[in-house]
């Protein structure tokens, strides 16, 4: 048993905000403090801050699409270490941040061997990836065919052989329209499959995933990504909902006007007043950082856009029987008018938006950038000057087409420990971890107290996971094996011929073999029950 | 002992469709009619079983006594060698080649210059029109390609696998004009077949084709233009069965797929420099231990190794003298591991026999521990 004393704790989900108390600590989980403790360690707290550890809702770090990054990046080290580290490093990197669960945020079932021997890779931490689906034909035909208990179990089953934890929408549709010479089509116009349209396709999903009771609902790569004047766009997909529970990723991306000229201006304040209200919904921002990123996604027909507008070469791999994976390298450049547009839409969503248990901090790694610039956005949202400092020091673009200098707020301590751990916990379905209520999971985090935000949360004092402190001081302490976070929704499994049958004229081998194969077991696989 | 849907771990097609009959100690092909499948399961035979500490201690020796090492990982490993390979090359200070390091990438390089898309064999099958080969045709080191494209597509694919054809191509991209009147009647009757496809796919194989980055890129300039279509594929078609597997896994770990130096330990990489070949002329090795089959490697370099040590890890008896072989299990039959298509789609190996044999990362685990680091 272990009790850490004297530390001002943070627990957002118990309203506790920075109030000196004990923490108890038995095993691998939080626990009331016993009346006549017989024998226990005192961590002393004493001048440092205790939160619960980070949960990483969107980043990708592993899988087929890191692979096409270093093919790119081989000739720059520098970026080559920053966007796409080893799966040991990128554990290392977040443990010494704080966080100890993460997500991957897209993998293709075709592919997910890939994602998951990467996975395996990772120490200590708890991880699991997000299976994409919205261009997947065995899901298309099933959507086409209106039968809502074989979208159920066809949803089901990609998640059983992918080993996925949620179900990730990408475009969703759009995949399959571009493999067919059809650019990008709208909300409502058919993709080429019958009458499916991606209007159908996302609302048939989303009820689907809320039904099955998965503990993250759909998470969701809206249409239009990081074009000018798409907020329009978005808050259609947005209105689309219906109100249903969703998680809507990287909305910086979405949330661009126009400038009158067909350049970039900061919808963010339309885009906050529409999403607001419907509190069924959660979002993660994406924020870019200034300096080389690579856009990786399974959304080419946005990655297309984007090359021909850049100019830049592009890798892009089509897989059989679903959508594809593309890279392309990008740098958001201080001097550049769209990149500070892009920096400032950012800041303005997470400052506009009020609830930090429903927006969170990601920076879409390596999309916006790496997810180690994690402090030095924290210390632009609690500390104005520094927030006005970098706006000023960028293109003047980013003030004079963005409301970010009329921001006013400052993020308290609590409001960043919730955007970057209650909240995505919660999201996530993941009632174990993200509080410090009795029974939970002892993920904590340690920093000792400073005015420099940034280096405070560079540089944790401490990172407890399931009670035993991994990292202390900078130096992991322990680098046993972490847990993957899977599901395992029951499925009709006297659908399996039909799905066979059907899934083997769209692939190239025997569908017992398709993704991880039938008899593959994730090592250290972790069920997270459904609801 | 009868099989089905069985993967092959052969060449890189890595049919999963085999039925194999096991009996008396030795396979048996039933279907399909692959005859490099055939053959390779009809001589596949367990590993000499000879206790491995002998081995293991001869090579230590070896390691132990060199001033400067070589690790050639050749592609016909499973990926999870790459890491204890890459572990014992930091131990030892060595550098760590793979055999063909810049075969693959300059193609893949050309490719993406020329704007082609790359896709998995099926969607290939499916989406590509025509099919244009640089190089011999795949049959013989893939028997069963054409089953992947489609076998209809095989009739009106177009070959070019001469240099003389491909030099021609690069003029004609280059100086449009001044050629014009002497493009070959061959030249003639390719650019027309390609204009007329809607969408098509290019298939390099590596085995037979020589040609450097800037001449790969003009010729899939040149095709993707009389295709005028975005729907030109690129794909590459390696001779070993998991060049690409092999590839990844190297760069998922240090960035890099191979041309990696671990000297004064200090990682560099120079993919141009570090290179099997260029090590060997140098003479800046007197041990190499090479991991995988020694076919793969040039057989010109293979005879200059008098006075270098050299140590085999590999599931056939190498033909090469050398210093210690420490013969392994076989991916695919005695061995599980991982290998990836040529398209880059993984395959996961399970033994189908329990011959109880070292795979070859238990030797490289083995060694590592005993290296004097």
């Amino acid at each position: 048993m272990i009790v850490i004393r004297g530390a001002e704790v943070y627990d957002y989900a118990h309203g506790i905000h920075g109030v000196v108390q004990d923490v108890w600590v038995d095993g691998e989980r939080i626990v009331d403090a016993p009346e006549n403790p017989a024998k226990y360690d005192v961590i002393d707290g004493k001048g440092c801050i205790v939160a619960p550890a980070g949960v990483e809702i969107h980043s990708h770090f592993a899988g087929y699409g890191l692979d096409s990054i270093r093919q790119f990046l081989s000739s720059n080290s520098v970026a080559l270490d920053a966007l796409a580290p080893s799966p040991e490093t990128v554990a290392e990197r977040y443990l010494k941040l704080g966080y100890t669960t993460l997500f991957d945020a897209a993998s293709s079932p075709l592919l997910s061997l890939t994602t998951h021997q990467d996975l395996e890779r990772m120490m200590v931490v708890d991880r699991g990836t997000y299976t994409l689906m919205g261009d997947h034909k065995q899901l298309l035909s099933a959507l086409a065919k209106g039968d809502t208990s074989e979208i159920r179990d066809t949803i089901a089953w990609l998640l059983q052989v992918s080993g996925g934890y949620a179900v990730k929408l990408v475009n969703p549709g759009a995949g399959f329209a571009w493999k067919n010479n059809s650019i990008s089509p709208g909300l409502d116009d058919p993709i080429g499959w019958k009458d499916l349209t991606q209007r159908k396709i996302i609302q048939e999903v989303v009820v689907a995933v809320n039904e099955i009771g998965l503990p993250h609902p759909v998470h969701l790569h809206a249409r239009r990504l990081g074009q000018p004047g798409n907020q329009v766009d978005f808050l259609k997909t947005i209105k689309a909902l219906e109100g249903q529970r969703t998680h809507l990723c990287h909305i910086q991306f979405y949330a661009y006007g126009t400038d009158g000229k067909g350049g970039y201006a900061s919808a963010a304040e339309q885009v906050v007043k529409a999403i607001e209200s419907n509190k069924k919904l959660t979002f993660d921002v994406g924020q870019i950082i200034p300096g080389p990123a690579m856009a990786i996604t399974a959304d080419t027909s946005s990655l297309d856009f984007l090359r021909r507008m850049t100019r830049k070469p592009w890798i892009s791999r089509q897989l059989e029987g679903e959508g594809g994976v593309n890279a392309l390298p990008l740098e958001y450049l201080p001097a550049d008018p769209t990149s500070a547009v892009q920096w400032a839409t950012g800041m303005e969503l997470l400052l506009r938006f009020p609830d930090p248990t429903r927006m969170f901090l990601t920076t879409d790694h390596p999309n916006g950038g790496p997810f180690t610039a994690y402090p030095q956005v924290i210390e632009w949202l609690m500390n104005r000057s520094s927030r006005n400092e970098m706006l000023h020091s960028l293109h003047a673009a980013g003030d004079k087409r963005s409301g970010l200098s009329e921001c006013q707020r400052e993020y308290s301590l609590e409001e960043v420990f919730a955007m970057t751990g209650y909240g995505p916990a919660k999201a996530l379905g993941l009632s174990d971890r993200g509080h410090l209520g009795v029974g939970a999971l002892a993920e904590l985090r340690c920093y000792k107290k400073q005015s420099n935000i940034k280096a405070m949360f560079e540089d944790p004092a401490w990172v407890m996971h399931r009670g035993q402190v991994v990292v202390k001081n900078g130096r992991i302490l322990k680098t046993s094996q972490g847990r993957t976070l899977l599901v395992r929704p029951t499925w009709d499994e006297g659908r399996r011929k039909a799905i066979h049958s059907l899934l083997s004229r769209w692939i190239s081998f025997q569908p017992e073999h398709y993704a991880l194969g039938e008899k593959y077991q994730v090592k250290d696989g972790l069920e997270v029950p459904c609801s | 002992m009868e099989l089905h849907s069985v993967a092959c771990p052969f060449c890189s097609l890595h049919c999963d469709d085999l039925h194999l009959i096991y009996d008396g100690g030795h396979w048996k092909l039933i279907s399909p009619a692959c005859s490099l499948a055939s053959r390779r399961f009809k001589i596949w035979e367990p590993v000499p079983g000879r206790t491995t500490s002998p081995l293991i201690q001869n090579a230590t020796k070896i390691l132990d006594k060199a001033h400067q090492i070589l690790i050639v990982l050749t592609g016909d490993v499973e990926q999870e060698t790459a890491i204890p390979a890459l572990n014992l090359a930091r131990a030892t200070s060595a550098y760590l080649v793979r055999d063909n390091n810049s075969i693959d990438e300059n193609v893949s390089s050309a490719m993406q210059k020329a704007g082609l898309l790359s896709a998995t064999l099926g969607d290939l099958r499916d989406r590509a029109d025509q099919v244009v080969i640089l190089g011999d045709d795949p049959e013989k080191s893939l028997p069963r390609f054409w089953e992947f494209v489609g076998s209809k597509k095989r009739e009106k694919a177009v070959r070019i696998n001469s240099k003389e054809i491909l030099e021609n191509i690069q003029l004609l991209r280059l100086q449009r004009r001044r050629l014009k009147t002497t493009i070959k009647k061959e030249i003639t009757g390719i650019a027309t077949r390609i204009s007329r496809a809607g969408s098509g796919v290019v298939f390099v194989n590596s085995e037979s084709i020589i040609a450097d980055v800037n001449e790969l890129t003009e010729i899939m300039l040149w095709l993707k233009e009389l295709g005028e279509s975005t729907n030109w594929f690129g794909q590459i078609l390696v001779p070993s069965t998991n060049a690409t597997g092999v590839a990844r896994a190297l760069r998922s770990t240090t960035g890099y797929s191979g041309g990696l130096s671990f000297r004064r330990g200090i990682t560099y990489h120079d993919p141009r420099l570090l290179q099997f070949e260029s090590i060997i002329k140098n003479h800046e090795v007197d041990a190499i231990a090479i991991i995988g089959g020694v076919h793969l490697l040039p057989r010109h370099i293979l005879e200059k190794l008098d006075g270098i040590k050299t140590i085999v890890i590999s599931s056939e008896k190498p033909k090469l003298h050398t210093n210690a072989w420490l013969p392994c299990a076989q991916v695919g039959i005695d061995a599980p591991g991982t290998m990836s298509r040529l398209d880059g789609v993984p395959v996961k190996f399970e033994p189908l026999v329990n011959s109880g044999h070292a795979s070859a990362q238990d030797y490289l685990d083995k060694l590592i521990q005993r290296v004097n680091i």
